[in-house]
């Protein structure tokens, strides 16, 4: 039983890391774009910036359009999973390549590219690799590589809800992969619709990966390099904002096509569970070690890359890793400090959405709020790195302790900035399909909110949400381009992710190698301890009256 | 069980609050980490002050940080600026950013590489050069001087870093200065004829060079150096800065000095000049040059000892050069970045 009083607290916490989070930004945003953009600038883009744009699009259109065929192997395997064992490795494979740094995806190709065997350089040849045009392909490659468990994860819930009548009347007279390409997908169309957005705008909005893959015309790494000359302005949010509305459309865009998808989703549950057998009168015995090979191709090249290349290289890896660790120890440390407090504001602010839900009947509230976050989310990182720090620099002065300079409270909040979506979309989805009854016999046995929120729903939820943690914990340890303009002067190390990707620039090199494969590690545990940790929370329908009066 | 949960949820918000560690020097610093962190770590182990540490990102090499500086102009973070390239250092000299310092260890620094006024001291030279894959290219197929790249027979093969930023952006302002706007303005409007190929890093540049996806690039010495010793097949040829169009020879190259300076205002002045002191001081600079960056010496004393053997440096006031910075990048812009 969890104490009311912690539970208020970190209710107000959560209200706090709101308010210092994304109304900060939103504040800034507004007060600074408001007095329309800076002196000389231009609102219409130049032809660099609109070809760099145009770029952007269909990158990240190809990269949307990759994830959707890509996931479907995979989800495949998952049906015909009979054994926990063979479905929780799969489904660690395909959660995986989400909680990956996109540019050890990135590194591990580059590597592949210049690697010391003539085989595999040749075969980079082969396939392309190096040719004049194909930075761009290269980078939608990467991010569908990166990106493709997002549709896959869609797939999966939806099979569950809408996808699961349709294929098992389609496999009376259709192979598996037919039945469900053809049965159970068409009834997910709005959800997938809304998944390849969401792939669209992560793609969109990735910088590193297209830095790495030198392909300069690109929207993101533009910005990026714009963010640096928008600080030598006055109101640098104000030249950012007026500089990005071209994607800030896009973006709107994208989001409105996902709103049917949004909605279709919020009827489902947020179970990461497969249905227990394949419902299909032929299931594949083909189906389980080919979606592996397929998930576990798009993580285990770079991982294989990066070990042959320690193999053949003359220094010990021993020795390797025991320098990597000196170089970067500090900053790992402050990193991992960093992932934890946003894992836990992510927390307080699923705890502030489920509060809301139970206070307020209003149907327009926690949607608001959620597409408040989404918007939020949606912006360029840039934007939102400079935003704050603007902020937060005015907090206090250097000469003595701040928050800017001498703790991870900024930093961290940019970080729910960019992600506290997704504990929140979390906490909705829960609270909506499976706490209503629950909440409301709680209300009938005469708890009040508080009493509902700390007895009735957090010892459902606290699972759920403690996952969307983790994963918010993972995405703050990769984060790059909002990080680079928020990382605190005088705290540890700065951001691990920074260093390492600083790096990756110069090339091969046998410490960043090592570097990247020790990034990896947190990705691998989160990945393999998901699946256990997001259990699908109990029905809560006929639940005693005793449980939620204690 | 929620005991020990709030419990270690404490902990971790105590660790963040005093994970910070007040006392110390910051340094914002453009040098490539590589070659930096090691001397920063001396200096920790040396003199027992910590350094905080601000780096460049790739992205916005050396111009990002300035303007971070110009930012924070009236509540300075940093104490120290290291950069790679002297420029960006000279305008915020000019600004008013700086604080005067004459660190006693750059006494034998030639004055050319010292600000009179001690806003800033420059060591550690870098060369402008062509890099070039000698598998594909020999060196009578480049460019011997720089305004020779206008030339249409370069065209669709060469590539140059961004030139908003780092060395490269330094290096337009040099030709500027020294060609004049006319002579510069018909140079950019040649080149992008050419189809230059303009964005990314120096770094960056190199890789699309070994990559094949270009023939030439204009870069740094020790982005060169440290290909080289990557393996890559890849060489360097150092060309002139004669004026296009006109018989005045400017013999020699461009080498770029890093610099460092104290900001003025900063939290921790003090720390701040023992820190400079170290980075200007002969044991640094010949350190850099030993490194994979092999800065060039510009003590005498050390060119002497090292015999680095490295082709003509060509005259270039830096502090001339430096104030074309606006005028060039409203060119870059126009014209490169358009």
């Amino acid at each position: 039983m969890i104490h009311p009083l912690a539970v208020r607290l970190l209710r107000y916490f959560g209200w706090i890391v709101l308010a210092g989070s994304v109304g900060v930004f939103f504040l800034v945003v507004t007060v600074d774009a408001s007095k329309g953009p800076v002196s000389g600038q231009s609102l219409w883009p130049t032809p660099r910036l609109w070809r760099c744009f145009l770029s952007t699009i269909l990158i990240a259109t190809g990269a949307a359009c990759m994830t959707l065929v890509v996931a479907v192997p995979p989800v495949i395997g998952l049906l015909h999973a009979r054994r926990r064992w063979t479905r929780a490795v799969l489904l660690a494979l395909v959660i995986l390549p989400l909680l990956i740094m996109p540019n050890v995806f990135s590194y591990g190709w580059m590597v592949m590219a210049m690697s010391r065997s003539d085989v595999l350089r040749s075969l980079m040849d082969f396939v392309g690799w190096n040719a004049p045009g194909a930075p761009p392909y290269k980078v939608a490659w990467i991010l569908g590589s990166w990106l493709w468990p997002i549709p896959a994860l869609v797939m999966l819930a939806g099979y569950r809800h809408a996808g699961a009548t349709a294929f098992r009347l389609a496999s009376l007279d259709a192979s598996p992969i037919i039945a469900f390409v053809r049965g159970a997908l068409p009834e997910m169309r709005p959800a997938l619709v809304a998944s390849a957005g969401t792939v669209f705008l992560l793609a969109a909005n990735e910088t590193t990966v297209s830095s790495l893959m030198l392909a300069g015309d690109t929207w993101s790494y533009t910005i990026m390099a714009d963010a640096g000359i928008a600080l030598g302005h006055e109101r640098p949010s104000a030249f950012m904002i007026w500089r990005s509305w071209p994607m800030l459309l896009a973006t709107a865009a994208a989001i409105a096509l996902a709103v049917p998808g949004i909605r279709q989703m919020a009827e489902w549950a947020g179970g990461l569970e497969t249905p227990a057998e394949a419902a299909s009168a032929q299931s594949s015995r083909w189906a389980w070690p080919i979606a592996v090979l397929v998930a576990a191709s798009f993580v285990f090249v770079p991982i294989g890359t990066f070990a042959f290349e320690l193999w053949s290289d003359s220094e010990p890896i021993a020795t390797v890793a025991a320098r990597a660790f000196d170089i970067y120890r500090r900053s790992a440390l402050g990193t991992a400090l960093v992932a934890l407090l946003t894992a836990f504001g992510a927390f307080a602010v699923g705890i502030v959405v489920i509060d809301l839900f139970i206070r307020y009947r209003s149907r327009w509230i926690v949607p608001g709020l959620i597409v408040i976050l989404l918007l939020a989310a949606a912006m360029p990182p840039e934007l939102i790195g400079i935003a704050l720090k603007r902020f937060y620099s005015e907090t206090g002065s250097p000469a003595h302790w701040n928050i800017l300079d001498d703790s991870p409270f900024a930093w961290s909040a940019a970080m729910l900035v960019r992600f506290g979506f997704l504990p929140a979309g979390v906490a909705y989805l829960l609270v909506r399909r499976i706490g209503k009854q629950l909440l409301e016999q709680a209300t009938l046995d005469g708890a009040g909110p508080g009493q509902c929120l700390a007895n009735a729903a957090l010892p459902v939820f606290w699972r759920p949400l403690f996952a969307a943690g983790m994963i918010v914990a993972c995405l703050t340890i990769s984060e790059v381009a909002c990080t680079v303009l928020i990382q605190p002067t005088r705290f540890f190390g700065g951001s691990l992710a920074i260093d390492i990707d600083n790096q990756m620039h110069y090339g091969r090199q046998t410490d960043v190698i090592v570097s990247s494969l020790l990034l990896m590690s947190p990705a691998v545990a989160i990945a393999i301890a998901l699946p256990w940790v997001w259990r699908q929370p109990p029905d809560a329908r006929g639940m005693p009256a005793a449980r939620a009066r204690a | 069980m929620w005991r020990r949960r709030a419990i270690f949820a404490v902990g971790v918000i105590f660790s963040s609050v005093t994970g910070c560690d007040r006392d110390g020097v910051t340094v914002y610093y453009s040098v490539d980490s590589t070659f930096a962190d090691p001397i920063l770590n001396e200096f920790e182990k040396k003199t027992g002050i910590k350094v905080h540490r601000v780096p460049d990102t790739e992205a916005g090499k050396t111009t990002g940080l300035v303007n971070r500086l110009f930012a924070e102009r009236n509540s300075p973070r940093a104490d120290v600026w290291w950069s790679s390239e002297v420029f960006g250092t000279i305008q915020l000299a000019t600004a008013g950013i700086l604080a005067p310092y004459k660190p006693a260890t750059a006494s034998d620094i030639p004055e050319r590489y010292r600000d009179p006024n001690g806003l800033w001291t420059a060591f550690g030279l870098r060369g402008r050069v062509l890099a070039y894959d000698p598998n594909r290219t020999t060196p009578d197929q480049l460019p011997r001087n720089w305004s020779d790249l206008s030339d249409p027979r370069f065209k669709g093969r060469f590539h140059m870093a961004d030139p908003r930023f780092g060395t490269t952006r330094g290096h337009m302002a040099t030709l500027y200065a020294l060609w004049g706007r006319d002579a510069f303005t018909t140079f950019c409007r040649k080149l992008r004829e050419n189809d230059v190929g303009v964005g990314g890093g120096n770094a960056q540049a190199v890789m699309l060079l070994t990559g094949g996806a270009v023939e030439f690039v204009a870069t740094d010495t020790d982005d060169v150096i440290v290909a080289q010793q990557r393996g890559d097949s890849v060489e360097m040829v150092f060309p002139n800065l004669d004026v296009p169009g006109e018989t005045r020879r400017i013999l020699g190259t461009l080498w770029i000095p890093c610099s460092v300076a104290l900001v003025a205002g900063g939290p921790e002045p003090e720390a701040g000049r023992q820190l400079i002191d170290f980075l200007a001081s002969a044991e640094i600079e010949e350190r850099l040059h030993r490194s994979a960056s092999c800065n060039l010496p510009v003590r005498p004393t050390l060119r002497a000892k090292l015999e680095p053997g490295a082709p003509n440096i060509a005259p270039i006031d830096y502090a001339a050069a430096a104030a074309m910075l606006p005028e060039s990048d409203a060119l870059m812009q126009d014209l490169l970045l358009p």
